[in-house]
């Protein structure tokens, strides 16, 4: 019997607003324990929470570029638990009125275009952070991570592999990067995943049991959890017996799931409207005025890459991963007017450069317009492409731009036919033998001759007009 | 009605710990007041709205802005009528009241995940 | 310095500003006082040095010529609202040294109005009862009789103001804990319009039903500690946008043509007939003030009480859910995991009957119950509110009721019978689920010498029609000008 996986992933994703979504502490990452407090954040009896209006602004945001459906009227409900890193005793999040419903989210996996649903996306407050320290028998509470704005983004189960659901991942990061609604950076927990996952029949349609994978906080990781827990899922269901519905750990020690003790009993959360929030009313008006805000996000700009400036979809790709790195290129190609060239200036020579340096590209010492201007400096052959590689690396290194450069030293590369061909005749009459030789057919002395004339002009020549002077040069001598 | 157990599974919930023998004390009261709301099923309610806010209230936002420890005056100056925003707080006003700490950190019981 | 402390607030005024007393000596007066009545257990704290410091401060401002409504006169909080640096405990053994970093906005609008506070208010435990029974600092008496309760859960706010201590004191009502006691100690008491106070810093029991609201001795300071505290708040989402009028414009206006409606469910026989007798005298005053009395209907009155006991226990167990003992309040001791130092700090730390309400608040809420009671009772709201808003857009301009079915009752009386409990607060929570202000004001006394109360209940936003009316039946009576027997305090 073969069976299918079936996965669903809940990602998480800190916002990077200036302060929390139900109060003005500081929403920063890293501070001192305990330093973004204030009687919200710590759940002080009489303290009330006032929704952060940039948090809903986002949550648009995201929805909109998902696809989604708008929420007209939006309310927040209280969840109910205890936990120490949860001060009011219960987490203010959406239940059955979520912002966002019925969106889907598009991404490339081995050259294939892949859909997966996103059920709904609604926001809610993180909640602390717990340091346990069994030696000592007592966990430290920090709570500067109460209370930071969370989009909840809840995919339908229609992710059938670990690689698509770590490629579906990406692509939510990469889209929560180009909103610049977050930094989507795993290590530090501003993206998060947890991934629920079962097995059936091929064919079947009803769904088998599932686990749940709890706070997979790297991509490799959500990959080789999901890896292990299918197999243990088929070993258990190959053998006839049943999969036991439970919340696991990843340890990444190990490579394996085990189960969570806290989570035995099976929670009744008592979700209910919190009374001290007023719904919000999204209307059609506000909505417009997000999508106004929109930047290009990366299917459109890969669309017209491809489409527009004739790029291969894997360049497309490539460029599109960062919204940075597209909008460079985009001002490259329009300094310079060649994609292509662009593309590949960008891609390998410039990415390599930054890559060496460990700089991200927002800390490069060229721009765009400057890379756009070399390439046209090639392109107009005032110099040759393997002198721009040497100037580039000048760029780079000195900040300096490259006409900057190609003036200061002089390495504008010699285009001028009459002096091109005064120096190939020169060249031609000093070597009488190697030149009977050219002229009695032998064509490796070409690159002889192409040699002596770029020597002669310390490499500034311009190739393509020394070849062809060269040429034109030796049939003129043939035929006399 | 509930029963004794169901009580106890309540009181789990609500992290309350009852006393045995107050149990059934406690369930015959909570039967008390649980069969008196029940009238409310009599109550024709199709096609009526749950209250959301008493008075239709709806969109009060706040501003994205960070504050800090002593961003605003805590003075209450005779005749001001400005509110300013809730105080930010620092790690005194934290150890002031908080039963158990650790440096700058609350410390509970080790929690087991 | 004769019993300056039970002044009216005009009367403070005006000896405060031709220099007949001090602040100092006035502050000093109204803790005196609270020492000679301190059998009533009014306060669950006193802060005698901080009132007299800010006397001093308030005696410099008025020698340089200030002047504000309430500059220098001495107040008492509920102690249910926080006040920075000043132990604030709610009537709660959980709370029992929990000290406020900060102040709720009530008390910053006072400070700024120039009172002085002299102490925190007792109260039933988190404002949950009616009696002030249920403090886990002792029970209050009522002045006009130790032996009787004062009503709650406002219940050491009404008894200070009735005994003379302050002239004016800040409590809370959620179901009736502002209008009941002021009824039961026979004063004035108003439950703002729901948003018209902010609830920031006020402790939490129902969000939706809470409103902050002040006692005092005759209308006309009643109107004067509500213009203070009234006033949107940025903190409190649920605090309404709406211009706050001059509250005491409306004291002196006549009642000629003022429809006076009476609901017909709440003049029934369960009403005792010393109540029932006092409010046919208090509807006849006002019709010879000129008001014209209308019967109404508001059908869905028996639904109150069920309404109420589902939706204040339910948001109070999730309210309280925040008293864990780890952050503040109580904490248990001994070597206890973490499930258990929850379940023992908490235990510890509430009374019975906060427990009994968190419990059926956390069945009502639970799943698989949650659309038969919860959302049911929601239901049932919209259609309280909707009787209101019919009678007043239609029938009448205000609604004249008892405060309470019944007269004051003996301390440990009524305690053990939780339900019966409840059912006293039948006028009184239709109110708070519909978000109106209602008002208290004394109508009259049983044989035994026991105040009883007329309720006034006004349109959304329409304090002044109640501050106009109660004013009016005042100028009419002399209920006001009654006082607690001496030695009864």
């Amino acid at each position: 019997m073969e069976f299918e996986t079936v996965i669903g992933l809940e990602v998480h994703v800190q916002l990077s607003t200036k302060s929390k979504i139900f109060c003005n502490a500081s929403a920063a990452y890293g501070g001192e324990p305990n330093e973004y407090i204030d009687p919200v954040t710590l759940g002080l009896p009489g303290a009330l929470p006032v929704t952060n209006r940039k948090v809903v602004e986002y949550a648009i945001m995201m929805g909109l570029a998902t696809h989604c459906e708008i929420r007209r009227f939006n309310r927040f409900a209280r969840k109910h638990y205890f936990y120490p890193d949860l001060p009011k005793g219960y987490q203010i999040s959406q239940f059955d009125e979520p912002i966002c419903e019925r969106g889907h989210v598009d991404f490339y996996m081995d050259g294939a275009k892949k859909t997966v649903g996103l059920k709904r996306i609604h926001m809610e407050e993180d909640a602390g952070k717990n340091l346990h320290d069994s030696r000592t028998g007592s966990s430290l509470v920090d709570l500067n991570r109460a209370g930071v704005p969370l989009l909840e983004i809840v995919s339908e189960p229609e992710i059938r592999s670990p690689a698509e659901a770590a490629a579906y991942l990406r692509s939510i990061r990469q889209l929560v990067r180009y909103l610049d609604i977050s930094d989507g950076n795993m290590e530090e927990g501003s993206l998060r995943c947890d991934a629920n996952i079962s097995l059936r029949p091929v064919g079947e349609l009803k769904f088998g049991t599932r686990t749940e994978i709890k706070n997979l906080n790297s991509f490799k990781f959500v990959e080789r959890a999901l890896e292990y827990e299918i197999a243990r899922q088929y070993a258990i269901l190959k053998a006839g017996n049943k999969v036991v519905q439970e919340t696991l750990l990843f340890d990444s020690g190990n490579g394996t799931t085990r189960p969570m003790r806290s989570k035995e009993e099976s929670a009744d959360y008592r979700y209910f409207p919190d009374p001290d929030l007023p719904p919000v009313i999204v209307e059609e008006s506000w909505v417009q005025e997000v999508r106004g805000k929109l930047p290009r996000l990366p299917a459109e700009w890969a669309n017209e890459l491809v489409s527009e400036y004739g790029l291969s979809m894997y360049d497309a790709t490539v460029l599109t991963t960062e919204r940075a790195f597209v909008e460079f290129y985009h001002h490259v190609v329009a300094t310079c007017g060649n994609a292509k060239a662009a593309c590949n200036w960008v891609t390998s020579e410039f990415f390599g450069a930054l890559n060496k340096a460990g700089l991200d590209i927002s800390e490069s010492p060229v721009k765009a317009t400057e890379l756009g201007q070399l390439i046209k400096l090639v392109d107009d052959e005032t110099i040759s492409g393997k002198m721009a590689k040497s100037v580039f690396e000048e760029m780079f290194a000195s900040g300096k731009t490259a006409n900057e450069i190609v003036n200061d030293k002089g390495l504008k590369q010699l285009s001028n036919d009459s002096d091109i061909l005064t120096i190939v005749r020169k060249e031609f009459d000093a070597n009488p033998e190697q030149l009977a030789g050219y002229l009695g057919g032998n064509d490796r002395l070409h690159g002889f001759f192409v040699g002596q004339v770029m020597k002669a002009t310390g490499g500034s020549a311009n190739p393509k007009k020394v070849n062809d002077l060269i040429r034109q040069e030796a049939a003129a001598r043939k035929g006399s | 009605m509930v029963s004794e157990d169901e009580v106890k599974k309540l009181a789990n919930l609500a992290r309350l710990e009852l006393d045995p023998s107050l149990v059934p004390v406690v369930t015959g009261q909570l039967n008390s007041i649980l069969g008196y709301v029940q009238r409310l099923d009599e109550v024709d309610t199709s096609g009526v709205e749950a209250m959301s806010h008493v008075h239709g209230t709806s969109n009060v936002l706040r501003e994205d802005a960070a504050l800090e420890v002593g961003s605003f005056s805590e003075a209450a100056p005779l005749g001001d009528d400005t509110i300013p925003p809730q105080p930010m707080l620092d790690a005194e006003a934290l150890k002031q009241n908080a039963p158990d700490t650790s440096g700058r950190f609350i410390r509970v019981p080790l929690i087991v995940e | 310095m004769s019993d300056i402390s039970s002044l009216t607030i005009s009367e403070m005024r005006a000896g405060l500003d031709s220099k007949q007393f001090s602040c100092s000596e006035l502050v000093k007066a109204s803790l005196d006082k609270a020492d000679a009545c301190s059998g009533l257990n009014c306060f669950t704290q006193l802060s005698s040095d901080s009132a007299l410091k800010e006397a001093e401060v308030i005696d410099k401002l008025l020698s340089q010529g200030k002047r504000a409504p309430l500059l220098g006169i001495p107040l008492g909080i509920k102690d249910v609202i926080c006040t920075k640096g000043v132990r604030t405990t709610a009537g709660s053994k959980i709370l029992e040294n929990f000290i406020p970093p900060y102040d709720a906005t009530v008390v910053r609008r006072l400070k700024t109005a120039g009172g002085v506070s002299i102490g925190k208010l007792n109260m039933d435990e988190f404002a949950m009862g009616s009696s002030n029974e249920t403090s886990a600092y002792g029970p209050v008496r009522n002045p006009w009789n130790p032996e009787y309760v004062p009503g709650g859960s406002s219940g050491g706010s009404a008894a200070a103001v009735a005994a003379g201590i302050c002239p004016v004191s800040l409590g809370t009502d959620t179901g009736g804990s502002i209008r009941q006691p002021a009824s039961f100690c026979g004063i004035v008491g108003l439950k703002p319009t729901y948003g018209r106070v902010s609830r920031y810093g006020v402790i939490a029991y129902a969000s939706s039903l809470d409103q902050v609201g002040g006692f005092a001795r005759n209308v006309r300071d009643c109107a004067l500690v509500t213009q203070a505290i009234c006033g949107r708040d940025p903190n409190d989402a649920t605090s309404a946008n709406k211009e706050v009028p001059d509250f005491s414009k409306s004291i002196g206006q006549n009642l000629k043509g003022l429809r006076i409606g009476l609901p017909k469910e709440y003049f029934v026989s369960a009403v005792a007939p010393e109540v029932s007798d006092a409010l046919k005298k208090a509807i006849r005053t006002l019709e010879d003030l000129g008001a014209i009395p209308v019967e109404i209907s508001l059908p869905h009155t028996d639904c109150a009480v069920a309404v109420y006991y589902i939706l204040a226990p339910a948001e109070a167990s999730s309210n309280l859910a925040r008293y864990d003992g780890i952050r503040y309040g109580h904490r248990a001791s001994g070597k206890l995991d973490l499930k258990a130092l929850y379940a023992k700090s908490r235990s510890e730390g509430f009374g019975r009957e906060v427990q009994r309400r968190i419990l059926v608040g956390t069945y009502v809420l639970s799943s698989g119950y949650y659309d038969a009671y919860y959302l049911k009772a929601q239901k049932v709201r919209s259609l309280i509110v909707k009787d209101f808003h019919e009678a007043f857009s239609t029938k009448c301009d205000v609604i004249a009721a008892p405060t309470a079915p019944d007269t004051p009752f003996k301390i440990g009386e009524r305690i053990s019978d939780p339900l019966q409990m409840y059912l006293n607060d039948i006028f009184t929570i239709p109110v708070n689920l519909a978000g109106l202000p209602g008002m208290s004001v004394p109508c009259g006394f049983t044989s035994q010498g026991l105040p009883v109360g007329l309720q006034l209940i006004g349109k959304p936003w329409d304090e002044e029609t109640l501050f106009r009316t109660a004013a009016a039946y005042e100028g009419a009576t002399d209920w006001h000008n009654r006082r607690p027997n001496e030695k009864s305090a």
